[in-house]
Order: C-alpha cells, then sequence, then structure tokens
C-alpha cells in the first residue's frame, strides 16, 4: 500500500493547477482545461480515500501491520469517480459547444472580450429587445378605446 | 293604543328622515313636506299619548326591539309610557313642529356658493334629532336610551357643522361632540356599573331595586355620579358647558331645537326618570344642586356681558337648566312627585327659549347679523315681532303670570321648603336662585332694551326706514310671497348682504311658529289649576313667589330703564376688565385649554413621534435595506465569466474553512 501522501499532493497539485487555469487564463479553453484539473483532482481524493479502511485516517494501520479489511464492497469513492468523469465529459461537451459558438459569433475565445451580461458592459441594456419598439406606440391606441366607448 | 302612539312618536320623525333624505333628494318642496308632516304626525301621536297616559293610567313596557341576550345578562330593548314621557314628548313634538316650519322659510333657496342651506340634509337631520330625543325620553331601558343618547349627539353635531364651509361652525361642531362625548362616557359607564352592581339595565327595576335598598350603596352613588356627568354634558352644566355657546355657529333654529326640545332637556330628563335611584344616595343630588347652582349663577353673569344675542341666549340657557337641574336635585318629596318642579320648569323654558331663539332668528334675518350692537328699534320697525320677542323676555325672567314666572317660582319654592328642612343645599340653591332671578332680569331686559327700544343701529336704520310696517298679516301666506333674498345661511355671513331697503318681509311660515310658541309661553300655569300627577308636587309658596318676582321686575326695570339714561346696553357700566372676563364666560374655555386641551395635544404629539420615529422606522428601513443591498449585489454582475469563477472558488474556500473549523 502506497503513503497517502503521493496522492495528496497530487491532488493539491492538481487543484492549484485548476484554480490558476479558471481565474487567470483569458482562453475559454484553457479555462475549460483549469476546471477540468479541478475535477481530477476530487477523482484523485475520492478514489484515494475509497481505499482507506474502516474508521477513516485514524484506523490506518502502522507499517508492517497487516491491512484491515476493506469494509466498503462497493468501493463508494471509486464509484463517485466514476460519477465525476461522467459529469465532467458532459460538462466538457455542453461547455466546448458553448466556446465553439462564442468563437463563430465573435471570431474570439477570450473570455474578457464578452462581457455583455456584466452591467459594467457598455454594450448593456436592461430591454434587449424594447429599445427597437416604438415606446409609447400602443398607449394611445389603447387610451382610446375606453373613451371612444363612452361617448 | 298607548303603545302604538308612543312607537309612533319615534318611528314618524326617523321615517320622515330617512325619506327626506332618500325621497326628497334635489326636490326641496318633497324635502320640507317630509321634514314638516314628519313632526306633525309625531306631535299627534305624542299628544294622544298624552291623553290616553292621563286617562288610563302609564304603560311599563312596550315592546321595541325585541331582547339582547348577552350571555348572563338579557337586555329588554323595550319602550315605556307615562306622564313624564308622554308630557316631555308633546313639549318636543311641538318645538320640533314649529322649528321645522319655521326652517322651511328660514333655509330656503339654494344658498350662497360660500354658505348653501342644504336643506334636505337639514330637515332630515332635524327630524332624527327628534326621533333621537323621543327615544330618549321613552325608553325603559338604559341600553336604549343611550342609544338615542348618541344618535343626538350625532344629530347635533351634524346640525351645529351645518354650515361646514365655515372653519369657526366646524371647530364648534367638533367641540359640541366631544364635550358632550366627556359626558356621555359616564353614561356607558354607569350602564356598565349598573349592569355589574344591579344585574339589569331596565330603568323600571333599577328604580324599583333603588327604591327597595337592593342594590350595594357604592355602586349606586358610582352610577349616579356617572350618569351626571352625562347630564352635565348633554345639558351644558358647569363644568361641561362651554360648547352650548359655541354652538350657536349652527342655524338659529337648530339653536331653537337643541335648547328648547332636545340635547339640553335630555340632562335634566335623565335626572328625573333616575330618580329614585338619585334618592337612594342623597350625595348625588348634593352635587347636582351644587352644580346647578354654579351654572345658574355663572351662566346668568356671563350672559350679562354678552355683546352677541345668540350667545347670550345660549347663556340663559346654561342658566335655565341649572334652575330645572336644581328643582330636580333640591326634592324633598320621597317619590317620584319631586320632578315635578324641574320638569314644569323644562316644560315652560322649552316654550320660552324655542319663542327666544325664532324670534331671534327673525331679527337675525332682519338685520344680518347676530351682534348686539347692529341691532335696535325692532319696536318701531316689526312691532309684533318685538311683542312676541318681549313675551319670550318675560317669560324667561319670570315675570308673572307668564308660564315662566310659576315654574321658576315653583323650583324657588321647592329650594325654600328643602332650605326650612334642614339641608345645605337648598339654601345654596334658594339663594343662587334668587341671585339669578335678579340676572335673569337684568339680562332680559338688556337685551329687550338694545333690541327693541335702542336706536336703529347702522344698515338697519337705513333698511327700514322705509318700510316700518313690513310685517305680514298672519294667516294670509297666499299673498306672502318669498323674497328671493331671505335665504339665510350662515346666520351672520350670509345675512350680511341684505341690504336692500324696504324689502323686509318675514315669511308667514317664520312669523305662524312664533305665535304658536307664545301661546304655552303665556298660559302655562294654567295647568296648575287642575294639575296632574306629574306636576301634582308643583306649588309655589307666596312669599318665595313674590321675592322671586320682584327681584326679576327690579332687574328687567333696571335694565330698560337704561335707555332713558342715554345707553341702551347697561353692560357698559360694568367695569371693562369684569365685562372682558364675563364675555368670556369666565375664561372656563382658557382654563380648559390649559388643563386638558394642551397635555392632550402635548400626549398626542409624543403618541405620534413615536409612531413615526419607533413603530414606522422599521416600515421605512425595508426599502432602504433592500435598495442597498441591490446596489451592493448588482456590483458583482460584472458579464466577467472568470470573475463569477472566483466567486465560486471563494464560495468553495469558505466552505471548505467552516467544514475544517466546524467540524
Amino acid at each position: 500500500m502506497i503513503h497517502l501522501i503521493g496522492p495528496a499532493v497530487l491532488a493539491s497539485a492538481l487543484a492549484g493547477i485548476g484554480v490558476y487555469g479558471l481565474l487567470a487564463r483569458r482562453n475559454a479553453v484553457l479555462v475549460l482545461i483549469g476546471a477540468e484539473l479541478l475535477l481530477n483532482a476530487a477523482n484523485v481524493l475520492l478514489v484515494t480515500a475509497s481505499a482507506l479502511p474502516a474508521g477513516g485516517l485514524a484506523a490506518i494501520p502502522d507499517p508492517g501491520e497487516a491491512p484491515g479489511e476493506i469494509t466498503d464492497p462497493l468501493l463508494s469513492g471509486q464509484v463517485m469517480a466514476i460519477f465525476v468523469i461522467t459529469i465532467a465529459a458532459a460538462e466538457i461537451g455542453v461547455a466546448l459547444a458553448i466556446v465553439l459558438l462564442l468563437f463563430r459569433a465573435r471570431q474570439t475565445a477570450d473570455l474578457t472580450a464578452v462581457e455583455e451580461l456584466g452591467e459594467a458592459s457598455p454594450t448593456y441594456t436592461e430591454n434587449p429587445t424594447g429599445a427597437a419598439e416604438p415606446a409609447g406606440a400602443a398607449q394611445p391606441a389603447g387610451a382610446a378605446q375606453p373613451a371612444g366607448g363612452s361617448s | 293604543m298607548i303603545e302604538s302612539a308612543a312607537l309612533l312618536t319615534i318611528v314618524l320623525p326617523a321615517t320622515a328622515a330617512v325619506l327626506g333624505l332618500a325621497m326628497g333628494g334635489r326636490s326641496r318642496p318633497w324635502a320640507g313636506d317630509w321634514a314638516v308632516v314628519g313632526s306633525l304626525s309625531a306631535l299627534v301621536a305624542a299628544v294622544v299619548e298624552l291623553v290616553q297616559v292621563l286617562r288610563h293610567g302609564p304603560v311599563t313596557s312596550i315592546g321595541f326591539l325585541g331582547r339582547v341576550e348577552l350571555g348572563t345578562f338579557s337586555i329588554g330593548l323595550d319602550l315605556r309610557a307615562d306622564q313624564l314621557s308622554a308630557t316631555v314628548a308633546v313639549a318636543v313634538a311641538v318645538v320640533a313642529l314649529c322649528v321645522q316650519v319655521y326652517s322651511t322659510a328660514y333655509l330656503s333657496g339654494p344658498g350662497t356658493p360660500e354658505a348653501p342651506t342644504r336643506y334636505p340634509a337639514y330637515a332630515a337631520t332635524v327630524s332624527l334629532f327628534t326621533a333621537a330625543m323621543m327615544l330618549v325620553i321613552h325608553s325603559g331601558d338604559l341600553v336604549l336610551l343611550l342609544i338615542g343618547w348618541e344618535a343626538m349627539g350625532l344629530a347635533s353635531y351634524l346640525l351645529v357643522g351645518h354650515h361646514s364651509e365655515r372653519a369657526s361652525a366646524r371647530a364648534a361642531a367638533m367641540k359640541a361632540f366631544l364635550v358632550t362625548r366627556v359626558g356621555d362616557l359616564g353614561v356607558l359607564f354607569a350602564v356598565v356599573v349598573l349592569l355589574a352592581g344591579a344585574q339589569t339595565t331596565s330603568i323600571a327595576q333599577i328604580t324599583q331595586a333603588a327604591t327597595d335598598g337592593e342594590i350595594g350603596h357604592g355602586t349606586l352613588l358610582a352610577s349616579a355620579l356617572l350618569l351626571l356627568g352625562g347630564v352635565a354634558g348633554k345639558s351644558a352644566q358647569f363644568p361641561l358647558h362651554t360648547w352650548l355657546p359655541d354652538a350657536m355657529e349652527g342655524p338659529t333654529p337648530v339653536s331653537a331645537l337643541i335648547h328648547a326640545a332636545t340635547m339640553v332637556a335630555a340632562g335634566v330628563f335623565l335626572v328625573a326618570r333616575m330618580l329614585p335611584l338619585y334618592l337612594a344616595v342623597p350625595g348625588a343630588l348634593q352635587v347636582a344642586a351644587v352644580i346647578a347652582a354654579i351654572s345658574m349663577v355663572g351662566a346668568a353673569l356671563a350672559a350679562l356681558a354678552q355683546d352677541d344675542l345668540k350667545r347670550l341666549l345660549a347663556y340663559s340657557t346654561i342658566s335655565q337648566v341649572a334652575y330645572m337641574l336644581a328643582g330636580v336635585a333640591v326634592t324633598q318629596a320621597g317619590g317620584v312627585e319631586g320632578i315635578g318642579p324641574g320638569i314644569f320648569h323644562l316644560l315652560s323654558h322649552a316654550a320660552f327659549k324655542a319663542l327666544l331663539f325664532l324670534a331671534a332668528g327673525c331679527v337675525i334675518h332682519l338685520v344680518g347679523s347676530t351682534m348686539l350692537a347692529d341691532m335696535g328699534g325692532l319696536l318701531r320697525t316689526h312691532r309684533a315681532l318685538a311683542v312676541l320677542f318681549g313675551i319670550g323676555l318675560a317669560g324667561l325672567a319670570g315675570v308673572p303670570p307668564l308660564g315662566g314666572f310659576w315654574s321658576k317660582e315653583a323650583v324657588l319654592t321647592a329650594a325654600d321648603e328643602a332650605a326650612h328642612a334642614g339641608s345645605w343645599v337648598g339654601w345654596v340653591v334658594l339663594l343662587a336662585g334668587l341671585g339669578t332671578s335678579l340676572l335673569t332680569g337684568l339680562y332680559a331686559g338688556r337685551a329687550w332694551s338694545i333690541v327693541a327700544l335702542g336706536p336703529p343701529a347702522g344698515s338697519l336704520e337705513a333698511a327700514l326706514v322705509g318700510a316700518p310696517d313690513a310685517l305680514p298679516a298672519i294667516g294670509d301666506a297666499e299673498t306672502e310671497e318669498p323674497h328671493e333674498t331671505l335665504a339665510p345661511g350662515a346666520d351672520a355671513a350670509l345675512h350680511a348682504r341684505h341690504a336692500a331697503p324696504g324689502t323686509h318681509h318675514l315669511p308667514a311660515a317664520m312669523m305662524l311658529p312664533l305665535y304658536l310658541l307664545a301661546i304655552p309661553t303665556l298660559t302655562l300655569g294654567v295647568v296648575l289649576i287642575n294639575p296632574p300627577a306629574l306636576l301634582s308636587g308643583v306649588h309655589v309658596d307666596l312669599v318665595t313667589g313674590v321675592t322671586g318676582a320682584m327681584l326679576s321686575l327690579a332687574g328687567l326695570g333696571w335694565a330698560m330703564s337704561a335707555p332713558r339714561l342715554g345707553a341702551p346696553d347697561i353692560a357698559i357700566a360694568l367695569p371693562d376688565g369684569t365685562r372682558a372676563l364675563l364675555l368670556d364666560g369666565f375664561r372656563v374655555d382658557a382654563v380648559q385649554q390649559a388643563l386638558i386641551v394642551r397635555p392632550v395635544l402635548a400626549l398626542a404629539r409624543v403618541v405620534k413621534a413615536a409612531d413615526w420615529s419607533v413603530i414606522d422606522a422599521y416600515v421605512r428601513a425595508v426599502p432602504i435595506t433592500a435598495r442597498t443591498g441591490g446596489n451592493l449585489l448588482r456590483r458583482a454582475q460584472t458579464g466577467l465569466a472568470t470573475a463569477y469563477a472566483a466567486w465560486l472558488v471563494l464560495g468553495a474556500v469558505v466552505i471548505a474553512i467552516a467544514g475544517v473549523v466546524l467540524a
């Protein structure tokens, strides 16, 4: 049984690189890779944790002693890892599709270039379609209706 | 027969009020017809009731509104008809009829934009007022009486504030409502006390139990004093009298109604009705007598210096109602006969005070002002009106052999007997009453010499010289055409435009009630030749009668001699300071302002401030918090995907730290 420090360091390194990629990269594909790295850090931790005996870290036997029985026959940590891989595949599919569309529309995959959803954006509007309509055009017609009926 | 008559006295005016409002609508003649027919039929019903009661005796229980089951109590909302209620009902109905007939002319025409007459609403309210008073005098249960009592308060509020365009009228109405309401609370609490202490609110049962000594002394004393509070409020007795002079803001016929028949008479009536209760607790009667003595003298003194005819009459009402209350309060008779003098004075006062107010309304109508300074020379210009006014004043002063003389001397005789029976209250009332006789003579004579004898003042002279003999003959109403400009609304404000000379006809509808009211004013004493059981306690002691009559005649003569000496107004003989004090009614208003109104207003301000800055603060904080929070949160919406991811990571870190720390 290998020592726990290896997988733990690996998971930390993956998570650190993932966070860095998520927050610091501007290219959407690289940001997605950061997210994938984060997910895989979680996978490593899950698989590692599933190898722990019943009772967790406190129940790990000293070196030389016989390893305890793995009590969970369903290997829930590994099952969770499979789940994460599945969900990550689905997620990356959707995300890559969005990135592709973004690139088709803008000819760029730079995330800092698309901030239309934020208020600080120069092209931001509360009413994306209303600006095109002639404001108040429907109002006089509606007001004239009861006036005409009463006279 | 009695039952139906008693019911009809209440139902007919009430119906007239409803019909007058619902069907009078914009068509004025209908409103007037409903009102006059309603009060006329009420008078017929009251007379029938009186005749039947005198012939067949009283009926103690007439089903009216059924019974109200209140858990352990059962309140029977029944009426009763006896000599007291029937007699007062006739007086109320007569005055109400006179007022309604008079008002058809007094409030004719649409009025001016500043003072619209609003006749239909007015007539309906007067009918309602009459119905409420009829309910009070016929009710056999204190709860039912309280209903009528409150309805009267409402009607008086509406009528005093009839010319609601003017701030003074609104203030007077509010004052009348609030001041009488203070007293009304007393009646309400008295009902509660009696319900708790005597387990019943039936007047008959309460009086019976009080006579038999079945009710605890504490309950009796508390309820008697609380009722007395209501009496002081409604009957405008010290210290709750201040609303009455201010209530002169209402149209003059309303003043006649309030002063003569309804409202102020109700208080005295209540004491008379509950007299067995009061006889069981002499302390309450002594309080009533002292209140009456103070009101009697104080109001007469205040009347002496008034410069407004209606306010003078208002103070005289306070003084005269005090006579009634004193007449009931000093009774030495063990039974109900003791109410005789007080009720007799109530009847005669109803006649002469209604006459006085309606005549004063005619004078105001002619002069266009309520100020005494604007009046004068009525005897030369309108002799019949002046004579009728004089009859009213003579009744007020108690000149023999008018009704007012007999009733006032009956009260004084009752006080005299009480005094000689060793009661200090009797002495107080007797001395106050004799002093007031002199004062009454003085102010009645003063009013006469200013209004009738004095020189015509200012515009009146100009207006009246052209038509010195413009009074219509009574009975030819057909030839009397209503004059366009004779539509008084807000008494002084509206009459002020009566500048057209030579056109001062008084409509027959305004003169007829005066003649009608002059009859009982002159001849009410005839009743004493063969008095009914109600008035069997009324008799006039020769010495007291002569003394009282001499005093009032002396006062009259003194005041009426003034014109010969130069100035018609004897009040100018008073020192200026005294005169101002009396004009303000001993500044009771200022005292009330300082003792009650200001603290209440201060308390209201404190409550308002607390409400605004404490309770409302929470409510006002809600939108501020939401807006601030919203502004903070919208800063987070940068549109930058990386920034959202940063928030996500931050959240994950916070959750992780929390998990480690809290685990």
